[in-house]
């Protein structure tokens, strides 16, 4: 029987780990039940799956582990509606159904040999993860490094280790880290991420920028981008729509002519600018 | 006798066109010629240069106060035309508090009856060039024919026992009042005949209805007591009703709008006439009326009154002990 | 392979497919026509221009059970496959046009949607040409016409007292040789040439009315147009047009569970209804119907065609007959045609 792209592979959550201090974003680490599944598994950063709670639905998820890193999956969730409450409400070791991968993938191509400009908001570093993870897991392949991650509060700060001390500790790269509003403890700069952004300026000469977060930091995010001198090829985002079969069947995440389950979700600004607004 | 509504369209585009232009209202939902001359459609202009798309004849059968929600949250009024049953409609969402008297302008058109383009459109009279009121008939003239079509036959059912020809309260009125006469009594024959049926051929034949429902929901938007904010059908979380299309599903569908609706129903019939599947909606409805008339006492419980009959309790007066 | 078969013995050959397999056909009950499933000849309505529903009903159901899960304990799922062999009789040139488009969409591309694959590999098609196109009817904008048979397995014409019948496919030969045998005579082919040529050049009076030449390039710059805002004022937000629509396919794929067993299945969606693209979290990218009309139209006539190079539309005119509103997709291609892109 020809393999049917809706019937998800069985999976064991291994691990939870509450990412946010109201643990309103955990990240979950999983693995197939099926070693062959695992084995073959094989995605891209930026791809994303499909991730079931039988009985309640599913929900497309960005895969925040590394390709590099083999052996499992790791997506972080913020809790937002049905589905994500019920993954919110599971424990390590029950079992969840996962399909993937599906979309396409950032550039790594065109990344190779550029200053890489990374810029998250909340738990839009979750996708960004999965690729600053790769590039670090092959620091020589890419130029300088800034990482450059917002959230609304310190408590709201994903990836803690990772943002807080394991990236810090690589050759030629700096995490730049502010809050919307600090709290007793937060000594480092408070002020909205594009705000932030400008305040660094990085160069865009031979660089490449790529951002994922709210939308609305987005907006603000590539407008600073502009102001500092980024094109549009130079300026890498993703889309999110709500998607229901994840391999182009079901029509319902389009925008325009492209479909974001399969097309996207990495579009460049270039790419984003020939799209209707309607997402 | 009663004017014919083309001889006012040219007063109604004069009109509407100049409360466009003084911004006494912001859009106007009126009618617009369809497909045919047997099928006028809804119409929303809001510009001075789309008002000669409005149309008046004598097969405009829509509804139209039920866009009237699409402009709630907007300022600035909305103009609309109102035949008599539209105007029971506009009473019943101004009464379930949905939309704000005083931001609609309402052109007020009294009615004896608009004629069943469904019947019409088979008889291959061509574009119509010409109705005229014979009185218990209309003759209509079209390129390919012409015929005298007698109103008892070729009028839509609830106009042949309206008794509310006339738009009461409107801000403007287009041509003189008509005597609040039906034709002939309120006829409950066909909802006698299925409850003189053992209960299994009723589920039987309801269940058949059912079967070709296509949960379009078109019933539920064009009608003017499904006005809720959030309808229980769209609600996600809990999910009342599924998404499977299955008999259980149907009925659950079908029974629990017939009982949200009931005694808020102003008879305008629209569910009934947009179903593409043809359900015999309102003998559900009307079921229901025939019941309230009779358990409540209320003989109207179609004209939307200040609280409806189930919307109110009085322990004092309640028959039962236990409510 | 060109023949033909007698009134009487396509009632035959009806019957047996009835019995020995799921037989789909036109029905008319309480006074609409539609294909369902009949269980002799005698339920079967011949004189009709076309069914209320399509075929799309058959091969991609409203509601489908995809798989089955357990999950008291530990998580078991279990696949479910269409099997049931069905045979569809009386499908109209349109409605055998519109599965292909469906198909482009559904089988091709890295994945094929499964079930409609096991469906309509599972399916016969039996096309009947169309004697007398309704008023509402436009194949023949879209190159297609009365007698349009690709993707039929058997078609057929009615030709004065008889049937001609072409076998197109090896399930249709099939069914000629296998139910129908003894049922079919060999046709003469000029005569038969003829009939189909006149079903193919048979008048389709609303075709004429409607030009779709160019439409999807002028589409491509009318994303911003104030027609957009003006026409869907008078949409209701149900969702007939696109369920009785034979190429509309977007779906919804929901749970429903209880006691730690349940399935998952597939469903109609429209993009017509409200929460269509409502994520969770509240954000809505097309909050009003101006948004979802002009996203029905764009799909059908532009997005479409720039993916898989034709139209998601067959002139089958359901629409423009079932819309309470008449916003009609005939209606819309000569309203973009005709008007002027505004500044």
């Amino acid at each position: 029987m020809p393999e049917n792209p809706l019937v998800p592979h069985v999976a064991t959550i291994n691990k939870i780990t509450p990412e946010t201090a109201v643990a309103d974003v955990k990240t979950f680490q999983v693995t197939f039940d099926d070693p062959a599944v695992m084995e073959g598994f094989n995605y891209r950063s930026g791809q994303c799956a499909m991730i079931s709670v039988f009985g309640v639905g599913e929900a497309m998820i960005s895969i925040t582990s590394s390709p590099t890193r083999r052996g499992f999956l790791e997506f972080a969730v913020k809790r937002t509606g049905r589905v994500t409450d019920a993954l919110h409400e599971a424990v390590e070791g029950q079992k969840i159904g996962v399909r993937g991968p599906y979309g396409n993938h950032f550039p790594l191509e065109m990344m190779r040999g550029k200053n890489l400009l990374f810029i998250g908001g909340g738990i839009g570093l979750a996708p960004l993860r999965s690729l600053i993870n790769n590039v670090l897991d092959n620091r020589k392949e890419y130029g300088r490094i800034d990482i450059v991650y917002g959230a609304r509060s310190p408590g709201d700060l994903c990836f803690k280790y990772e943002v807080l001390d394991n990236w810090t500790k690589h050759e030629d790269t700096r995490v730049h880290l502010t809050v919307d509003r600090g709290d007793e403890t937060w000594t480092g700069p408070v002020a909205l991420v594009p705000t932030f952004l400008e305040q660094i300026n990085p160069s865009p000469k031979d660089a490449v920028a790529i951002t994922c977060g709210p939308p609305i930091m987005i907006k603000f995010t590539l407008q600073s981008l502009a102001k500092l001198g980024y094109t549009d090829d130079q300026i890498v985002t993703t889309l999110e729509m709500k998607m229901q079969c994840g391999v182009g069947k079901c029509g319902r995440c389009n925008v325009g002519d492209k479909y974001v389950c399969i097309d996207g979700p990495v579009f460049t600004l270039s790419q984003l600018k020939q799209l209707p607004p309607e997402f | 006798m009663s004017a014919l509504f083309t001889d006012h369209q040219a007063a109604l585009r004069d009109e509407v066109r100049k409360l466009l232009s003084d911004g006494t209202i912001k859009g106007f939902i009126g009618y617009a010629g369809g497909r045919d001359s047997y099928h006028p459609v809804p119409a929303v202009v809001t510009r001075p240069d789309q008002v000669d798309g409005l149309i008046l004849d004598q097969f405009c059968i829509f509804g139209l106060t039920k866009y009237l929600l699409d402009y709630i949250y907007e300022d600035g009024k909305m103009g609309i035309v109102v035949k008599g049953c539209d105007s029971l409609a506009l009473a019943r969402l101004v009464n379930d508090r949905r939309v704000d008297r005083g931001k609609v302008h309402v052109i007020g058109l009294p009615c004896a009856g608009v004629i069943n383009g469904e019947k019409v459109a088979p008889l291959g009279l061509g574009k119509v060039r010409k109705v005229t009121d014979k009185g218990s008939s209309f003759l209509v003239e079209g390129d390919k024919g012409s015929r005298e079509l007698p109103k008892a036959e070729y009028l839509w059912d609830k106009c042949l026992w309206c008794e509310h020809h006339n738009p009461a309260g409107a801000d403007a009125v287009l041509g003189p009042e008509v005597e609040n006469v039906a034709m002939k009594p309120r006829d409950y024959s066909d909802v006698e005949a299925l409850e003189k049926l053992p209960s299994a051929d009723r589920a039987a034949y309801w269940n058949r209805q059912f079967s070709r429902c296509i949960r379009c929901y078109a019933c539920r938007n064009v009608c003017p007591a499904c006005n809720c904010r959030e309808c229980v059908f769209d609600i996600a979380e809990p999910r009342w009703l599924g998404n499977t299309v299955k008999l259980s599903e149907q009925q659950m569908f079908h029974f629990t709008r017939a009982w949200h609706v009931a005694g808020r129903c102003v008879d305008c019939g629209e569910c009934e006439r947009v179903c593409p599947m043809e359900l015999p909606l309102m003998k559900l409805q009307r079921k229901l009326q025939k019941d309230i008339i009779k358990l409540f006492g209320n003989p109207k419980p179609f004209v939307p009154t200040e609280v409806e009959v189930l919307g109110q309790f009085r322990a004092t007066e309640d028959p039962e002990e236990f409510m | 392979m060109l023949m033909t078969i007698a009134p009487d013995n396509l009632r035959t050959l009806l019957d047996k497919l009835a019995r020995e397999a799921l037989l789909v056909a036109p029905s008319m009950e309480d006074g609409v026509t539609r294909l369902k499933p009949v269980k002799a000849a005698s339920e079967i309505a011949f004189d009709y221009s076309n069914t209320a529903t399509s075929i799309k009903d058959f091969l991609f159901p409203q509601s489908e059970d995809l798989l089955r899960f357990v999950t008291d304990g530990t998580l078991k799922i279990e696949e479910i496959r269409p099997e049931r062999a069905q045979v569809a009789f009386g499908v109209r040139p349109c409605d055998l046009a519109a599965v292909a488009l469906m198909d482009k969409v559904l089988t091709t591309g890295e994945y094929a949607e499964a079930s409609y694959q096991a469906r309509r590999k599972n399916t016969v098609l039996i096309g009947l040409a169309c004697e007398s196109p309704a008023d509402t009817c436009f194949c023949t904008s879209y190159g297609y016409n009365p007698g349009w048979s690709a993707g039929a397995d058997l078609m057929l014409y009615k030709d004065g007292d008889r049937y001609l019948a072409e076998t197109l496919t090896d399930k249709g030969r099939g069914l000629v040789d296998g139910p129908g045998e003894g049922l079919f005579k060999p046709a003469d082919e000029a005569a038969a040439e003829a009939v189909k040529k006149a079903y193919a050049e048979r008048e389709v009076p609303f075709g004429k009315e409607v030009d779709v030449q160019g439409i999807d390039k002028i589409l491509d710059n009318f994303f911003y147009d104030q027609y957009w805002d003006d026409i869907s004022r008078k949409c209701l937000g149900c969702g007939t047009c696109t369920y009785v629509c034979p190429t509309c396919h977007c779906f919804l794929l929901t749970d429903e569970a209880r006691g730690g067993q349940g399935v998952r299945f597939r469903c109609w969606d429209s993009c017509m209804f409200a929460n269509y693209t409502k994520m969770a979290g509240g954000h809505n990218p097309r909050p009003t119907k101006k948004e979802r009309v002009r996203q029905r139209f764009m799909h059908k006539l532009n997005y479409y065609p720039h993916r898989y190079d034709s139209y998601l539309c067959t002139g089958c005119g359901r629409c423009v007959a079932m819309c309470p509103v008449g916003l009609h997709i005939a209606g819309v291609i000569r309203d973009v045609k005709g008007v002027k892109a505004h500044a």
